[in-house]
């Protein structure tokens, strides 16, 4: 085991490092910056004073060394728009209410996803199936912002149940809106793969085995089934905390929670790189880190996976 | 698949129902299975539409996309504008078919881009295998790790930013290009620079389930070349597949170009997209929720209906992939 967590360690630090080469390269590559004002454009020498105090006149790779070293060391540098402010502290400020939204928002996609899933197996080819199957459909295809629109027009605008935006932690009612858009589409992917295991799961002997020593048949199908389905579809954990993070994307900016996601907006379009590059490394990671987890749970839920 | 693949389930099943149905050619039977799948058929339809009013959106727009009526601003819906005007008195039903035009050509401009890098590039690695298979896995690996939107922003704010440093040059063309576009082609550039990878990963994977088959070896047996094999035997078994994949990456991206222009890093206004009109209608919500639902809606619909027609297309070509 611990030679298997060491080997996925290897491969899971080179992965980050492409990550931050290849955003490093990108960011650097982009012509102009967040000086370049067309409107009122800034005396050659400050911003030639600007570029010597952020080692822009460095050769590249310097840069690229200097950046890792600091970034290593837990310093990311100053926002070149907030330049008063350590990338690090606006990641302080904006990130832990994403991960507190992203986090009622993975517990709602679960909550939803897995009954979701399981009830359409069961059910197969029923009203019910094509109904979950549906809502799946509608989960690919009606994109998190548009859905924030619409829970803002009704749940906010007509019915006056809750504020139209912003923020007041996880017990304020002011998370629906933005929970609710945030975990939809990550509830449908759920929903979907675990049908599809489930369907696997409920022909297997032992499915059989235990209804025939006469378990009442949802015992069955959650204590046997469940467990067993759910094994495969932890793989996609990953893809469902790349939904909460890029939904986080729009979701935050149409319910004006000051979240990171949002932040994220406003730093490209305000081309504020060190923030980008920031943000680019601190997403990989997560999402890193997420599959690294799901892997060392799956090794140890299923000790076949060790030997492959 | 014609001579070489064992006799596909419809097929079977039309045997041992014992129906004496004349044997079709795989193309109408394949459109026979798509018109039997009743969403797909819909969704088709609602494309050819959107696709319609596109290509024709001078003749049948009433109003041009930019024409500002200032004194009926946020006017309801009435004869003259059938949705009504947005915040700076635009017709939004004329808004709604000219942003048909940009998610479409996003669409199926980014299709054929993937299409023309990822099919070689998975041919070969299937292939041959070997390094260049391993380091494409070694890629897909990678970026699969990177939430798509992110690269996809990272890469789009770089070429906007680029692509108007080229003054001269063959690549001259590109730039011009997207200035006429609006921006558009900066970010089908960056949506095909991630796709392609789906669309390689596939075709490599089929590759290999095809590359051992008895059909590849008689064909090298007779002294067939790499090259030939790979057009003329491998490429025809994975089309399927393909054509299946990149209906599936056009709802992709139509939805990430609408996703772009709604953070507002996509198509420059006046360039109407939906994205832009659903951000632009946000400010309004409380009081003209009409200017977010009608582009919403048409946004929804047009990704609702390449999603079904990329199902149906899936059943009738790739009966083995059938959910």
């Amino acid at each position: 085991m611990g030679i298997y967590i060491t080997k996925r360690l290897g491969l899971a630090l080179p992965t980050i490092l492409v990550v931050y080469t290849l955003a490093f390269v990108l960011i650097h590559a982009t012509p102009g910056g967040p000086w370049d004002n067309a409107e009122k454009p800034l005396a050659p020498q400050v911003i030639e004073n600007i570029r010597i105090k952020y080692h822009l006149n460095d050769p590249v790779w310097q840069q690229y060394l200097l950046y890792l070293r600091d970034a290593l060391h837990g310093s990311l540098g100053p926002s070149y728009v907030n330049t008063s402010r350590d990338v690090a502290d606006i990641i302080g400020d904006f990130f832990p209410v994403s991960l507190r939204l992203g986090g009622v928002a993975m517990l709602l996609a679960i909550a939803t996803g897995i009954p979701l899933g399981t009830l359409a197996a069961f059910y197969r080819n029923t009203p019910i199936d094509y109904a979950a199957m549906g809502l799946v459909t509608l989960g690919i295809s009606i994109p998190n912002y548009v859905l924030a629109s619409i829970l803002i027009t009704v749940l906010a605008v007509y019915l006056h149940w809750v504020p139209t935006g912003g923020w007041g932690g996880v017990f304020d009612v002011r998370v629906i809106i933005p929970a609710l858009a945030i975990a939809f589409r990550p509830a449908t992917t759920l929903a979907r793969y675990l049908r599809a295991s489930m369907l696997d799961v409920l022909t297997q002997d032992y499915m059989r085995t235990a209804r025939a020593k006469g378990l009442p048949v949802w015992a069955v199908v959650i204590r046997h089934g469940l467990r067993n389905a759910l094994i495969p579809v932890a793989t996609v954990s990953g893809i469902l905390v790349a939904d909460v993070i890029t939904g986080s994307f729009f979701v935050e900016t149409v319910a004006r929670v000051p979240g990171i996601g949002r932040y994220f907006v406003t730093a490209t379009t305000g081309r504020d790189y060190p923030v980008l590059l920031a943000l680019a490394l601190l997403f990989s990671v997560i999402i890193i880190t997420m599959n690294l987890l799901v892997d060392i749970t799956y090794a140890l839920l299923d000790p076949q996976v060790r030997y492959a | 698949m014609r001579e070489s693949a064992p006799a596909s389930p419809p097929l079977a099943a039309m045997g041992a129902a014992g129906t004496r149905r004349r044997r079709l050619p795989p193309s109408a039977r394949a459109l026979r299975q798509f018109l039997r799948h009743r969403m797909a058929v819909a969704g088709a339809v609602c494309l050819a539409l959107t696709v319609a009013a596109a290509v024709a959106a001078p003749l049948v727009s009433p109003y041009g996309y930019a024409q500002q009526d200032l004194l009926a601003t946020y006017a309801p819906s009435s004869p003259a504008h059938w949705l009504g005007t947005d915040a700076l008195g635009r017709d939004l039903l004329s808004r709604l078919i000219y942003g048909a035009r940009v998610s479409m050509s996003v669409g199926l401009t980014g299709a054929v881009l993937v299409l023309l890098i990822g099919v070689p590039i998975g041919l070969v690695a299937g292939y041959f295998g070997g390094k260049f298979d391993l380091l494409l896995m070694r890629v897909v690996d990678t970026v699969y790790a990177i939430p798509y939107l992110l690269l996809v922003v990272l890469l789009q704010t770089f070429f906007t930013a680029f692509l108007p440093t080229i003054r001269g040059g063959p690549l001259r063309w590109v730039n011009v290009l997207n200035v006429r576009t609006g921006g558009v082609t900066a970010i089908v550039v960056a949506l095909a620079l991630v796709g392609w990878l789906d669309v390689a990963r596939i075709v490599r994977g089929q590759t290999l389930v095809v590359r051992g088959r008895e059909f590849v070896l008689s064909a090298r047996g007779l002294g067939a070349s790499d090259a030939r094999i790979m057009l003329m035997h491998l490429l025809p078994n994975v089309a399927a597949a393909v054509v299946v994949a990149a209906t599936l990456l056009v709802p992709q991206f139509v939805i990430a170009e609408a996703g772009l222009s709604f953070l507002g890093l996509g198509v420059q206004p006046p360039a109407p997209s939906w994205g832009i009109m659903i951000a632009d209608g946000v400010d309004a919500i409380e009081s003209y929720p009409l200017l977010v639902i009608a582009p919403g809606v048409a946004l929804a619909l047009t990704l609702l209906s390449l999603n079904f027609v990329g199902d149906g297309l899936r059943d009738a070509l790739d009966p083995t992939m059938r959910r």
